[in-house]
């Protein structure tokens, strides 16, 4: 069931944690949820965290872009981790997802402490956030207490942005979340770091428009420099090329000089609605980037959850197994 | 930032060689085979439509055009040209007059190394056409080296010779005092572009002259160019002979 944003301040009990947030809250969610019930929750998400990213840098982007798809399917509600025929994963669309066996592994470890009481979903609301903290990014904090779906269909990741849609389309699936333009131009900040599959480019590079020839609103060295890279559609190209592994602004500048690897990307600095926060986020302190971040990233995560109220949903065992499936 | 692509490779990094003596040193990724194999395979045509040069290999393609290498490369296309000439129908019988050569001009008859070197790029850059057109109506292109020798010897045997370029019309007389004062006269026909030329690609565009001289009854014995668009499409001529140049591409 979704379950669209309320409106801020909400209603009813738990009145003091609404009192201590500046971000707008689900009544139902609590930045106090785990206290009592699992109070290492976070510091053994962190823990998690750091230490796979350690060794693998490249799985704390993969981690924001897997909150993304899965807030951005059916909500927030760890749907993106089932694992079985016709499920979100199993989709072609999914099939460049990464960081399954850290968030399994997290899982593992919460079920020792706090059996049957942390939800898949919190757990990749919280290692999203620690992957962005690691990465230098914005801290911001994070409400708990969403339960799991139950079930996962693949259909329904059309509704996820690839990197071929346009503003416009862009922005009518921000607002079926209850985000907004800024939110949409923020948010594509996180392209500051991460890895782009050449499959998803490839056409902007050699067939655009039924050419032989690259799209022409790329810079024409940065176009070359792709076009070698990407030979193969298993490659991958940084997203930022100038400071690939710092959570900054300079995805913005870029897109001012024509150097956005997605077309999605440049086409923000194109349409009227978006090209001037582009100018803004180019042209101010990184710090101002990095505060809105915080703020639609608390946002986006709050999209569509499963809380105790819907009397659906469950606490999964495994994350890529529902617990009412047979298998 | 140098979009210098061998630094993200893998393998091809800084490695380590013991030499006899036990010495480690650092051997730096083969820069020059690799922008020389670039440099190859744009001339073979293996590699095309580019908009700039490799960023890494813009040093490289600037050396080889400004070094003795390059003059040796022409000068080697001229002596095979020259060998093919001996091998014609004007040696053999009377000249009747139809037997024709085709050279483009820049790049093959003059040289547009000094408009490089003045704009301080070897197609690191895209090729500013406004900047190019003045360079090439202030007429100071000079011969590309040992092609003149190569023209009179064409002239002398009786051929004619046509010139078809890419160039505009409304540079014709710049071209034509550039020629003159560079060594060249006596042409049959010089051939630009004019406003509805500009409209085909200049393969296109090179491949209709051609096709228009022989059906005034003229044989193509060769032509020469710089670049794969004097050659490409119907009619094909005897003989091609292209001149080493990849700062740029023109389709």
């Amino acid at each position: 069931g979704r379950k669209d944003l309320p409106g801020a301040g909400g209603y009813g009990g738990d009145d003091d944690d609404d009192t201590k947030s500046l971000f707008p809250l689900d009544n139902l969610l609590s930045l106090n949820y785990y206290d009592r019930i699992c109070p290492d929750f976070e510091k053994i998400v962190v823990t998690k965290v750091r230490e796979w990213t350690k060794s693998d840098s490249s799985l704390g982007p993969a981690l924001l872009r897997l909150i993304f798809h899965d807030c951005g399917v059916t909500g927030c509600d760890a749907s993106v981790l089932l694992d079985y025929e016709g499920t979100e994963r199993r989709s072609p669309a999914s099939k460049t997802l990464r960081g399954f066996e850290l968030i399994d592994d997290i899982k593992s470890e919460m079920e020792k402490s706090c059996p049957g009481k942390v939800s898949c979903a919190d757990i990749l609301t919280s290692a999203s956030r620690a992957a962005t903290v690691q990465l230098g990014g914005p801290y911001w904090p994070n409400v708990y207490g969403r339960r799991d779906s139950k079930h996962s269909y693949a259909r329904d990741v059309e509704k996820v942005p690839s990197g071929r849609r346009d503003v416009t389309a862009l922005l009518e699936t921000f607002q079926s979340y209850g985000l907004n333009v800024l939110d949409l131009v923020v948010l594509s900040g996180a392209h500051t770091i991460g890895k782009a599959s050449c499959g998803t480019i490839q056409s902007r590079l050699y067939n655009y428009n039924a050419t032989s020839g690259s799209d022409p609103s790329i810079d024409a060295k940065y176009a070359d420099y792709l076009q070698r890279r990407c030979r193969w559609a298993s490659e991958t190209v940084d997203l930022d090329p100038v400071t690939p592994a710092v959570f900054d602004n300079q995805y913005y500048i870029n897109l001012q000089k024509h150097m956005g690897v997605l077309s999605t990307d440049q086409e923000l600095v194109k349409d009227p609605r978006t090209a001037p926060l582009v100018k803004t986020f180019a042209e101010q302190s990184p710090q101002i980037f990095r505060q809105q971040f915080a703020v639609s990233m608390a946002k986006l995560v709050n999209v569509g959850v499963l809380t105790g109220e819907d009397r659906v949903g469950e606490i999964r065992k495994v994350c890529s197994k529902s617990n009412s499936r047979a298998y | 930032r140098d979009w210098n692509i061998l630094s993200q490779l893998k393998g091809t990094t800084t490695t380590t060689k013991t030499s006899q003596t036990g010495v480690t040193s650092l051997k730096a990724p083969n820069l020059n085979g690799y922008c020389e194999s670039w440099r190859v395979n744009v001339e073979l045509n293996n590699i095309r439509d580019f908009k700039v040069v490799p960023q890494e290999c813009v040093w490289f393609v600037q050396k080889y055009m400004t070094s003795s290498q390059y003059e040796d490369d022409v000068e080697r296309a001229v002596d095979e040209a020259i060998l093919y000439l001996g091998k014609t129908c004007c040696e053999k019988k009377t000249c009747d007059g139809m037997d024709a050569w085709i050279f483009d001009i820049d790049d093959t008859l003059l040289s547009t190394i000094p408009y490089h070197k003045s704009n301080g790029c070897f197609g690191g850059e895209q090729l500013n056409t406004t900047k190019f057109e003045e360079w090439q109506n202030s007429g100071k292109a000079p011969a590309v080296p040992h092609m003149v020798k190569l023209y009179h010897e064409i002239r002398e045997r009786g051929f004619k010779i046509f010139l078809i370029s890419s160039r505009k019309e409304y540079l014709r007389s710049a071209t034509v005092e550039n020629l003159i004062e560079a060594g060249y006269h006596s042409w049959s026909n010089l051939l630009l572009r004019g406003e509805d030329d500009e409209k085909k690609s200049v393969s296109q565009y090179k491949a209709d002259l051609r096709t228009w001289l022989t059906s005034l009854g003229y044989r193509v014995w060769g032509v020469m160019g710089a670049q794969w668009n004097s050659f490409s499409g119907c009619p094909v001529p005897k003989r091609t002979f292209k001149l080493p140049n990849s700062i740029y591409y023109v389709a």
